[in-house]
């Protein structure tokens, strides 16, 4: 976590080039998702948090299993159930008889890469714990703290809280997930393909990890480096001031979803092989990083039968509406 | 990622919307309405600004024609008419209405006041027309074009006047409104505001440089608050300004420069002098009668129910180049009580004692107008001749304006067969009204022969030649002749009136003089007024008011035992005494005993007044169309339209320039760029990212491979230098280079009418860079 160390970052083409290989990488097992797996490894280069929000079926969790295979590094799964208990997540203090001592045993949560299957069907006590866990970086049990793995990254998964058995997240739970995606069908020649490769084989076992935990956490240090110019923060500013004042949102994004935002860019321009900032990364990531964080009014919602749907059109407007900051010198 | 496109390195992929969930369309396209309304509303609102300034354009603009007319009532009912209808449609758009509903809502209300003020009693419920609505509109259009026709400056601005005020300035102001506020192109607004503008100096010839510059002012605040309202940059405003203010002063030098309707400079103050004193008044008459505007000259009530001409001067001397006034039996107007003799009316004749007061307005002369025959006039001011042979007033020290007096006269009433009878012999004191040169052109003599015929008596002499001059032969025309002093009166010009047929009433006048004394009848101009517009009044108290449009001359003709007896041989001018009248064919003329009917009554109005120029003339009277006003308004619309085309180009030259020497960079290139794009109608929004529009710009333009790197250097030098830490390093010359590049992609895929409207209109010139979209959206700080 030493951002003054130069030796510990990667030029802009290297880590490009490593982006590069992990989006092939996964993309060989998950077809035509090309811009869902981008911001898949975006969310991740930016040391956040990703919740996958889909119907069950579309490669959820194939996606974030893909994804932490890719890179070699610990991963854990942990399938939620209602029934699943906080100390299954963190990990649990246990009598060691024979040493006559408490033993921590850590839980799931211990590892680079979390995989939180389903994490709505978990109660909302089993979900509070791993959130705080996210928050934290940190696990604190009968009054001792053990530190999580660096990186760490939770991918959760979850059906829409339409689907029945389900316990949905808290909004204040949703914020801390840098963003929300949803993968979708598959298009016609994708599920072609799909049938054509995988109906005997298990894709994932073929997968090889690409990208070491260490060129991964030199590269979450290059994301760091991205410059971001005062007009693109100011253009991250009027977006989410306008969704503070827009007459059909209740709730707006907050200042932590703003700091998202530009640091989901920063992440996304190297994705790209850029060392800077666009409005353009702005304007592709406001939907993901901001969709699970504004809710409507009701009045508004009256009108819809999908609060997403809404969502993404007042993202839209605001997007169409807000003006870029034009510098002011017309030289350099 | 790179490369695996042409046009950006790395294109936005993911849709903003992946996956939309199924819904009813119904819902979403109420939802779609109902953010149309609130993006609508707001968007109204955000306008009230131009609105205002289009409203004070309109206020100055209606201002302008004050010198027109006179009092303020009208301006204050003009304005408001103004103030409801522009705030009406403002109003609508407010409330969600569409900008152009906005302006059918203006039109609407527009309707509905000139139905409610000018005809409410014909309507349903006092707004809604109904045929007979439609009747009282055309008749009031007639009463104000013809008011305007006979009115000098300043007008009573009466209820036709009103009526036509009111529909060319409420179309005016829903011109206005239409310009600024639906196209969004209130740099077009200029071209009537300037015509409007311009009217008095056509008029009156005056230009009040104070109302130009007030409308040049007007105009710069419509422009800005039009800039305003749609946020854009501020060298955008001033570019936009600065264009406005070279179109304003265009027009103002053009308004400067421009001819004088009569030929002289439109900075002197004229329309209440008249008459110079030159050598012959009736040369100086021809240009008053040119003059435009009509000046008010005098007003007078009388208790005759006839129509009185006025007479200023008799010119009794012809010597072969012009007529002239001798003065040879001057008395002195201040003894107490001068009562005059008319000179040779026996007491057979019928007369009719009148009393006229006289009120000179502006008028600056050396003579006063009175009705012949005047006997006595009281109440003047300064010492007057009498002139008792003509029975005119002169004086070689006062002058008439502002004179107010009685006069009263004798108007004498002889029957025709009174003239019919009147002996061959003269007095001798009459003989020298006989006297012509002896150089007289043979064509005046054959013709004064050919036209008299075998009549026997004087009378029927000079009834033939009135006749003959008012025959469909003859043409009245101001204008027509002018060239090469054909203003005169001398022998040449009459011989080649008769050549022509055409001329104005000192032609008529003077030849049907001039042909009397061929033909033995003592004869001499009058030199005066017609009897002016009725303003009202009835019985013994006559109103009436005399501009110099009035102006005229006419022949009279000496018969003995009854005096001078005057004709009208001009035709369209006035009209013919009762004993003068064809007794064939009564249509030729108007009513007996009213002269000047026929422009006065519409009622009588028909083929017996023909008066085509002053109909066509409009308030510039007796006159033609002027030409130069529309050449001059064809260039002020040139300059309009030519300072956009030629300003764009300027700036293009300067950003070329400052690019090759490195003043600079990428960012002037692409402002370059997004105007020329702008130009040929791609859509430009303030919130496009420079990607954002590159990427719509190669979808527009289906660009070739070379087109679209060009496009994508650009795209990366601009991005560089505005968003990344490092800049770039692009040079001029690579800048230049890519743009010609592309404005050459972009004209070839334009249609032709649109690269027209590029190259003479260009969009982002008129409108700003930017479409209207930033405008409509929530202010994002």
């Amino acid at each position: 976590m030493d951002t003054t160390d130069t030796a510990d970052r990667l030029d802009v083409a290297e880590a490009h080039q490593l982006a590069a290989d992990i989006i092939r990488n996964v993309e060989s097992v998950i077809d035509g998702k090309h811009a869902v797996v981008r911001t898949a490894l975006t969310v991740l280069l930016a040391e956040g948090h990703l919740l996958i929000e889909d119907v069950p079926g579309v490669g959820k969790t194939m996606l974030a299993k893909a994804l932490a295979t890719s890179i070699h590094a610990t991963v854990s799964r942990i399938q939620f159930t209602p029934d699943l208990l906080p100390s299954d997540v963190t990990g649990i203090s246990v009598y060691n008889q024979a040493e006559r001592r408490f033993e921590f045993k850590p839980g799931a949560v211990f590892a680079n890469i979390v995989i939180g299957d389903e994490i709505n069907r978990a109660s909302p006590k089993t979900q509070s714990a791993l959130l705080e866990c996210m928050e934290e970086g940190q696990v604190t049990v009968d009054g001792a703290t053990y530190r999580l793995a660096s990186p760490f990254t939770v991918i959760a998964t979850q059906n829409p809280i339409e689907m029945e058995g389900t316990y949905a997240l808290p909004e204040a739970q949703r914020d801390r997930f840098m963003a929300r995606i949803s993968m979708g069908y598959p298009d016609e020649a994708a599920e072609l393909s799909m049938l054509a490769s995988r109906d005997i084989s298990t894709p994932l076992a073929d997968l090889k990890p690409v990208v070491t935990a260490s060129a991964l956490q030199r590269m979450m240090a290059s994301v760091r480096d991205v410059y971001v110019s005062p007009a693109v923060k100011e253009y991250a500013v009027r977006i989410l001031r306008a969704t503070r004042e827009h007459p059909d949102l209740r709730l707006g994004g907050s200042p932590r979803a703003t700091l998202q935002l530009v640091r989901a860019a920063k992440s996304f321009a190297l994705v790209a092989g850029r060392d800077f900032v666009l409005p353009d990364d702005i304007d592709e990531l406001a939907q993901p990083v901001l969709g699970h964080r504004l809710m409507p009014t009701s009045r508004a919602l009256g009108h819809h039968q999908h609060t997403d749907e809404l969502i993404r059109d007042i993202i839209d407007g605001i997007l169409d509406q807000t003006v870029v900051p034009q510098p002011h010198s017309s030289g350099s | 990622m790179s490369g695996t496109r042409t046009l950006v390195p790395e294109p936005r992929t993911a849709p903003r919307a992946p996956q939309p969930p199924v819904s009813s369309s119904a819902r979403s396209a109420r939802k779609k309405r109902q953010a149309d309304l609130f993006t609508r509303r707001q968007n109204g609102s955000r306008l009230w600004p131009v609105t205002l300034a289009t409203l004070l354009v309109y206020l100055v603009a209606i201002s302008t024609l004050s010198p027109l007319l006179d009092g303020a009532s009208w301006w204050l009912s003009i304005a408001m008419l103004g103030v409801v209808i522009l705030c009406s449609a403002a109003a609508a758009r407010s409330f969600g209405a569409r900008t152009g509903m906005g302006a059918l809502v203006g039109v609407v209300v527009w309707l509905a006041m000139l139905v409610l003020f000018f005809a409410s009693e014909t309507a349903l419920g006092l707004v809604i027309p109904t045929w007979d609505t439609v009747e009282a509109f055309r008749g009031l259009t007639a009463d104000g074009i013809r008011s305007i026709n006979r009115q000098g400056t300043p007008a009573n601005a009466d209820l036709g006047i009103r009526f036509v005020l009111a529909v060319g300035a409420g179309a005016f102001a829903l011109l206005a409104d239409f310009v600024a506020v639906v196209v969004r192109m209130p740099a077009l607004t200029g071209i009537p505001l300037v015509a409007i503008a311009l009217v008095p100096g056509f008029v009156i010839g005056e230009v009040n440089l104070v109302a130009l510059a007030l409308c040049a002012a007007a105009y710069l605040v419509l422009l800005w608050s039009d800039t305003r309202a749609r946020q854009s940059a501020r060298r955008q405003t001033h570019g936009m300004l600065g264009i406005g203010a070279v179109a304003v002063m265009g027009s103002l030098v053009l308004a400067a420069l421009a001819p004088g309707y009569n030929g002289e400079s439109l900075f002197q103050a004229t329309g209440g002098s008249t008459f110079g004193r030159g050598v012959s008044p009736l040369v100086d008459l021809g240009k008053d009668l040119r003059r435009p505007g009509g000046a008010r000259q005098f007003s007078y009530t009388t208790t005759t129910e006839e129509s009185l001409y006025f007479r200023l001067l008799t010119l009794d001397r012809f010597d072969g180049t012009t007529w002239s006034a001798t003065r040879s039996n001057d008395r002195v107007l201040n003894e107490p009580d001068l009562l005059v003799d008319v000179p040779g009316l026996s007491t057979e004749i019928a007369t009719e004692p009148t009393t006229t007061t006289v009120q000179v307005g502006a008028m600056v002369a050396p003579w006063l107008p009175v009705p012949f025959p005047s006997v006595r006039v009281v109440g003047v001011s300064g010492r007057w001749l009498w002139d008792t042979e003509g029975l005119t007033l002169s004086s070689r020290l006062s002058s008439a304006s502002g004179q107010s007096y009685i006069a009263e006269s004798v108007l004498i009433k002889p029957t025709r067969e009174q003239l019919i009878a009147a002996p061959g012999e003269y007095p001798d004191d009459v003989s020298r009204f006989l006297e012509l040169p002896p150089e007289m052109p043979q064509i005046i003599t054959d013709t004064a022969n050919d036209v008299a015929g075998n009549a026997t008596n004087g009378f029927d002499k000079a009834f033939a030649l009135q006749q003959y001059l008012r025959s469909t032969d003859f043409t009245y025309s101001i204008e027509a002749p002018v060239e090469n002093g054909y203003d005169g009166d001398g022998f040449d010009v009459i011989a080649e009136f008769l050549e022509r047929k055409s001329g104005y009433c000192v032609h008529y006048a003077s030849a049907m003089a001039i042909m009397a004394r061929a033909l033995d009848i003592p004869a001499r101009v009058s030199l005066g007024y017609l009897p002016g517009d009725r303003l009202g009044g009835s019985g013994e108290r006559r109103n009436y008011t005399v501009g110099t449009d009035d102006l005229h001359s006419w022949p009279e003709l000496y018969f003995t035992g009854i005096g001078w007896v005057p004709f009208e041989p001009t035709p369209g001018r006035g009209s013919v005494p009762d004993y003068a009248v064809s007794l064939s064919s009564g249509a030729s003329t108007a009513g007996p005993n009213d002269l000047d009917s026929a422009n006065r009554d519409p009622q009588q109005q028909g083929p017996a007044a023909p008066a085509p120029e002053a109909q066509n003339a409009g308030s510039a009277g007796e006159s033609q169309p002027p030409v130069g006003m529309f050449v001059a308004l064809g260039l002020i619309a040139l300059i309009v339209v030519g300072v956009p085309a030629l300003s764009r180009d300027v700036r293009r030259r300067k950003r070329f320039r400052a690019l090759l020497t490195g003043r600079a960079g990428p960012p002037e290139a692409w402002a370059e760029l997004v105007d020329s794009a702008v130009d040929v109608g791609i859509d430009v929004s303030e919130a496009d990212t420079p990607r954002g529009f590159a990427t719509r710009l190669s979808n527009d333009l289906a660009l070739s491979d070379a087109d679209g790197q060009a496009l994508t250097r650009l795209l990366t030098a601009v991005e560089r230098l505005r968003f990344s830490s490092t800049g770039s390093s692009v040079s001029g010359e690579a800048l230049v280079a890519d743009l010609t590049r592309l404005r050459r992609a972009m004209a070839i895929n334009a249609p032709v009418p649109v690269r027209i409207r590029a190259a003479f209109a260009p969009a982002s010139v008129l409108r700003g860079t930017y479409s209207t979209r930033p405008a409509r959206a929530p202010k994002p700080l």
